[in-house]
């Protein structure tokens, strides 16, 4: 495991091919255009009533928004249109995705990082950080006690160090895949990971990834370089390419991000859209899988985390989350347990459609079951047990899906983004989500949460939009009965 | 069938070629039958083109080679009989394909 400073210092000087950069600038400049987006901020102040109700109706018909539109509804000050807004995202998500919310679990691997972001408890500086990486039987031991919980969606985290290469990141999608437990087993691994050549996304790509996910934490220019003063990540560009490079090399499902709480919030929402934009713009229409907004929360040995004046309160961040889903009215957009019970039953309901829970962010922590904040990344906000949080939103009305049939099936990229356009993918997605909440609450569900959930299935299948479908669904609940599993439309 | 005439030609073209080659020839043959391709990338499989018309509640999909995969959004538009000797060619197609 141990690793010579000058042998690290060599690995960090190849990593980013400046070439890779290049080719997707325009004139020299990338697509984040700091004086465009606070000029646009600015020339949208105050709007009115009329234009806010317009630019409302056409997310309600699942047009993206133009930034112009996108500021005018960030600097929107009338509560009144702020209740008609947080209505309308619940009402976009319904319509793109039905009443299913997907669930997944973070498995962290490793905490071995090179660079130096002040907010994070990984920096290679903070010495109070115990590093630790996994090994494949450890990871194969995480998946066992994240499949025997009902877990069938992941998500694995790495910090960026040679350690934790791609060979490294592949080996360990290969052993999640080939890990089951019982019944069970982990059907898509999505990746959270730093940003990477596009030869080395091929190998990813190979092994089956699910999303690649890559948040550029700030859009903000010079904030960005404060804030990573050194190390790889210190490459604006290396890193606002990251998702461009993924789709080149074919991993045709990507997730963007903005971290709460660096820096002005209506600015990096604005770079989300913009990210969003330039995506569809080069790649036949094709943005974004997913949109994360995680706010920044306090980590060990990490002072910044509590002193930055750009912290977003709950009330800001209910509306900004609005903002993007009424921006972005056919992407998936996911909530974690950052968020305490509390924000994440205020802010569910305006539009997110994917969330964690049962979730450890410690590094080998479920297969021990336990909480140590010396070895993670920040501090969780919402503890409460994957059974718990399903059986929640099953008495909200919202059904659990573990669904992950579209990226076996080829639905994906250009295909997925025109049918959630045309809000035609809640079609599969309901039917889908009821036949894996099945399976969830026959193999691992409380008594308690069977007893609801199963009132919730009735109660869906009813709601199915033909009797044929219906039909169809019920005679796959039937076989799921009888004992066969992963069955899906 | 024609495929037969492009199984003889197959060794010309690379994989993404014979794609297109069969994808006109299955739309000229069964301009009723909708089809996905996909790459194959482990468990993914990535939409390459075809329909997207809609969506189907009882798609086969079938791989035809370690890369590619064909999905039949409607496959009672077509024959058994059909179905097995069109998938046979396919597969006869991309198994040994790339030029």
């Amino acid at each position: 495991m141990i690793m010579s400073k000058a042998e690290i210092d060599r690995w960090v000087s190849q990593v980013i091919k400046p070439e890779q950069i290049e080719r997707y600038l325009v004139n020299g400049h990338d697509f984040i255009d700091d004086s465009f987006i606070q000029e646009t901020l600015l020339k949208n102040k105050n709007p009115d009533k009329s234009r806010i109700r317009e630019i409302i109706a056409k997310s309600l018909e699942l047009q993206r928004l133009e930034p112009e539109e996108t500021a005018a509804l960030l600097n929107c000050e009338d509560e009144e249109l702020w209740e008609e807004m947080y209505k309308a995202g619940g009402q976009i998500k319904e319509k793109v995705y039905g009443r299913r919310i997907v669930f997944f679990a973070p498995l962290y691997i490793s905490n071995y990082c090179v660079n130096s972001c002040v907010y994070c408890g990984f920096r290679s500086e903070n010495d109070k950080s115990i590093r630790k990486q996994l090994t494949m039987e450890e990871v194969a031991a995480e998946v066992r006690a994240l499949v025997s919980k009902g877990h069938k969606r992941l998500i694995v985290v790495f910090g960026e160090h040679p350690l934790s290469d791609v060979h490294f990141i592949a080996k360990t999608l290969e052993t999640v895949y080939s890990t089951k437990e019982g019944r069970g087993e982990i059907r898509r691994c999505n990746v959270n990971a730093a940003p990477m050549s596009i030869e080395d996304l091929e190998i990813l790509r190979d092994v089956g990834i699910g999303t690649f996910q890559v948040f550029q934490e700030t859009y903000h220019h010079e904030t960005y370089k404060k804030l990573h003063p050194r190390g790889i990540k210190a490459n604006y560009g290396w890193r606002l390419y990251a998702l461009h490079r993924a789709m080149e090399a074919g991993v045709d499902d990507v997730g963007i991000g903005a971290l709460f709480g660096l820096y002005d919030p209506k600015f990096e929402v604005m770079g989300l859209l913009m990210h969003t934009i330039d995506l569809e713009k080069r790649f036949g229409g094709v943005g974004p899988h997913t949109i994360s907004f995680p706010r920044l929360e306090p980590a060990s040995n990490t002072p910044f985390t509590r002193k930055s004046k750009y912290l977003v309160d709950d009330k800001t961040f209910k509306k900004l989350v609005t903002v993007i889903r009424l921006s972005v009215p056919y992407t998936g957009m996911i909530l974690t347990a950052r968020e305490t019970p509390e924000v994440r039953r205020d802010i569910i309901p305006v539009g997110v459609t994917q969330i964690d829970a049962g979730s450890n962010i410690g590094i080998g922590a479920y297969s021990t079951d336990t909480v140590d904040y010396d070895r993670q990344q920040f501090i969780l906000g919402d503890n409460r047990s994957l059974d718990e949080v399903i059986r929640e939103m099953a008495e909200s009305g919202r059904i659990t899906s573990f669904c992950t049939a579209d990226y076996r099936c080829g639905r994906t990229g250009n295909y997925f983004m025109d049918i959630a356009k045309k809000g035609k993918i809640h079609h599969l997605c309901m039917p889908n989500a009821i036949l894996t909440f099945k399976e969830y609450l026959l193999d691992y569900a409380s008594e308690e949460t069977k007893k609801v959930g199963e009132k919730l299935i009735q109660k869906e299948l009813e709601a199915l939009p033909s009797e044929a479908l219906r039909n169809t669904v019920k005679e796959m609940l039937t076989r799921i009965e009888k004992g066969e599993r992963d069955l899906f439309l | 069938m024609d495929l037969s005439r492009l199984l003889a030609q197959k060794h010309l073209y690379s994989e993404e070629r014979l794609v297109e080659e069969c994808h006109t020839l299955i739309s000229r043959l069964y301009p009723g039958l909708a089809v996905r391709w996909a790459k194959i990338y482990g468990k993914r499989w990535a939409f390459i083109k075809g329909n997207q018309e809609g969506l189907s509640l009882h798609a086969e999909k079938y791989q035809l080679s370690p890369h590619i995969g064909i999905i039949l959004d409607n496959p009672e538009a077509i024959s058994p009989e059909d179905k097995k000797e069109l998938l046979a060619a396919l597969k006869e197609c991309f198994n040994h394909g790339t030029g």
